[in-house]
């Protein structure tokens, strides 16, 4: 049951995925453009604070591009139940929750072929410079986190995807309210209680989402491809 | 009411265009020297009146201003840690206290008596919107003030917070010398932020390529860590030539000449025939190696090898001479910060030779060394928590449970 899962999965999400897996293996190639000592050795190694600099710009683009990588994804995985009303799946002779579990597993494997791409491109950028005695590149870690941004991403989006467009709709209107809401609140609490002035619930649930253990950390982590 | 008539209005407009061109040629044509002297008499005269008008001003702005720091002026407490004086609101004074007492026992236990430190007050808030703390400006005859005033959403963290506290601190302490002492023009334009040994590593492995010196200091060779910082070698050619190839000497003294004030500052072309002039113009090894020989201490060579601007490498050699003066250390780099050289002020300071000084700095830089790569460390576990939540809400579907 897997395979003809993927299969289709496949099918509908090829196309799309094609300029990200050409991003995905091309962005590792950016980030070491120019970069890596000449022959004679000088300038470029005694710059190296501008040379960390001027790779660090494009650095912002492997969490966008795992994000996006996951939304198309997520979003092709539900396409055609939908459009279909569900008449397919419920014909299976499948516990929801099995076909969830499959569906799901298509996707992760469509996850790789993205991370496959970056991986490979982060190699061949590795091999197409000379750093610098005292640099390192790291291609495998990048394209771990890239595999897991994309999969945090995907498991969001599938979930949301999964249930009805209003059911989604309600989700996200309450996770904008609760920001609007929970940064007025704390303001206008803040101006009678003391303790609210340093605690704005807005802020620290963001905090949260992004910090060690929340669900977005792998987002905001360290995506560096070459370090000491 | 009677309003006047724009025939009128323009009429009367006519008139004073048509006058202004002698009045205009009347004060072209220029006082005689006699009534220049009388105006000159009575502007002197003037000259009192003028000032107490000034001084009315003055004093007038100054109860404005006060007046308005009172409107705004919320509650504040001091308290004290060490020799600082903190200025804090009421709320916020206990965490005052343990932060900055976090930085002060950890980072400043070797400093007394700071004249600087005596002398200043620093105003500490951590909020998520932070107010106006009044303290009366120095040129109204208040005490120098530093600013602690700390965004929550910005700075989010407490290492942040305490990072924040270290960096005024240090730039505080630093007006216990001199511009000109040798100290502060050794130290640069950095500061105490810049303490971490990790930025310290960074500063010399991200040069290692271009620099031989950097690449011995962080392969154990403690002449290199104290030349690597800018404090002399032991003036040998053979040294210099294990530690840069000729293309790096040469480009090493293409930029002790190129930055040299009468180059630079002057902007005179070279003379020929001097060294500079055939190091440059000829590109002769010889030349440009003598040169960097004469010149490799010089302060500002070796800041180009590692990246212009970047001093932690000078900061946290002179912070662990700190730490390992210990008791009294800060009075002894006072006592000779003005006069001495800062490879002796260090040495004095700590107690230790220059080469036991640098090993135990290269000890600590080593063992901070930096792993900032893309590193998941224990992201990757609570990745895969998230993971299995979504999916166990993607089993619920509504629009199955709903048919």
């Amino acid at each position: 049951m897997y395979q003809p899962m993927l299969f289709v999965h496949w099918k509908q999400a090829r196309l799309l995925l094609v300029p990200f897996v050409v991003a995905a293996f091309g962005l590792p190639l950016m980030v070491v453009q120019g970069l890596g000592s000449g022959p004679e050795g000088g300038a470029v190694a005694m710059n190296a604070y501008l040379m960390v600099n001027g790779y660090q710009t494009w650095l912002p683009m492997f969490p966008l591009l795992a994000a996006g990588v996951g939304a198309v994804i997520a979003l092709t995985a539900w396409n055609w139940d939908h459009q279909q009303s569900h008449v397919y799946a419920l014909s299976l002779p499948l516990a929801r929750w099995e076909y969830v579990m499959l569906k799901m597993g298509a996707g992760v494997a469509l996850v790789l072929v993205p991370g496959v791409a970056l991986w490979l491109g982060a190699h061949v950028a590795a091999a197409s410079v000379e750093l610098p005695a005292g640099f390192q590149m790291y291609p495998n870690q990048l394209a771990l986190r890239f595999v897991l941004a994309s999969l945090v991403a995907y498991a969001l989006l599938f979930s949301l995807a999964s249930g009805t467009i209003k059911t989604t709709v309600w989700i996200v209107t309450g996770v904008i309210l609760f920001f609007f809401v929970g940064d007025a609140v704390s303001t206008g609490l803040g101006t009678v209680i003391p303790f609210f002035r340093d605690y704005n619930i807005a802020t620290e649930a963001a905090k949260w989402f992004v910090s060690v253990g929340g669900p977005f950390e792998v987002f905001t982590g360290n995506w560096t491809l070459i370090d000491v | 009411m009677c309003r006047p008539r724009p025939a009128g209005v323009l009429a009367v407009a006519l008139l004073l265009w048509a006058g202004a061109p002698h009045a205009v040629l009347a004060r072209q044509a220029g006082p005689s020297p006699q009534s220049m002297e009388e105006l000159e008499r009575r502007l002197e005269a003037l000259r009192p009146r003028l000032q107490e008008a000034e001084a009315a001003m003055e004093e007038a702005l100054a109860r404005r201003r006060a007046e308005q720091a009172a409107l705004e002026r919320q509650p504040v407490d001091t308290i004290r840690v060490g020799p600082l004086r903190i200025v804090t609101p009421p709320d916020q004074a206990e965490l005052a206290q343990e932060l900055f007492s976090d930085v002060w026992n950890e980072e400043f236990g070797n400093v007394s008596g700071s004249p600087s430190l005596e002398r200043r007050f620093f105003t500490f808030q951590w909020r998520v919107r932070p107010d106006f703390i009044y303290m009366v400006p120095e040129e109204d005859g208040g005490p120098p003030v530093s600013r602690v005033e700390l965004h929550r959403l910005v700075d989010r963290t407490r290492a942040r917070a305490r990072a924040r506290i270290l960096g005024v601190l240090s730039e505080a302490l630093l007006n216990d010398f001199t511009f000109q002492s040798p100290l502060r023009r050794w130290l640069g334009r950095g500061s105490l932020s810049d303490l971490e040994l990790a930025s310290a590593y960074r500063e010399l492995a991200l040069s290692a390529e271009a620099s031989g010196v950097h690449r011995a200091c962080l392969s154990d060779e403690a002449a290199a860590c104290w030349a690597s910082a800018g404090l002399g070698y032991d003036g040998s050619m053979a040294t210099l030539e294990r530690w840069f190839p000729p293309e790096v000497r040469r480009q090493l003294a293409h930029e002790g000449v190129a930055l040299s004030n009468r180059f630079v500052r002057e902007r005179l072309p070279l003379d020929p025939g001097t060294e500079e002039w055939a190091c440059v113009e000829e590109d002769s090894q010889a030349a440009c190696d003598r040169i960097l020989q004469a010149n490799f201490g010089w302060p500002r060579i070796l800041p180009y090898v590692r990246g212009v601007g970047l001093s932690a490498v000078e900061w946290t050699l002179f912070w662990h001479a700190l730490q390992r003066g210990g008791e009294g250390a800060w009075g002894r780099t006072l006592e000779r910060a003005e006069t001495d050289d800062p490879g002796d002020l260090l040495t004095y300071v700590s107690g230790l030779s220059a080469d036991e000084l640098a090993a135990s700095w290269q000890d600590a830089v080593v063992a901070h060394r930096p792993l900032l790569y893309a590193d998941l460390a224990t992201a990757r576990w609570s990745v895969l928590l998230w993971i299995l939540v979504f999916a166990a809400f993607a089993m619920r579907s509504t629009r199955w449970r709903s048919t």
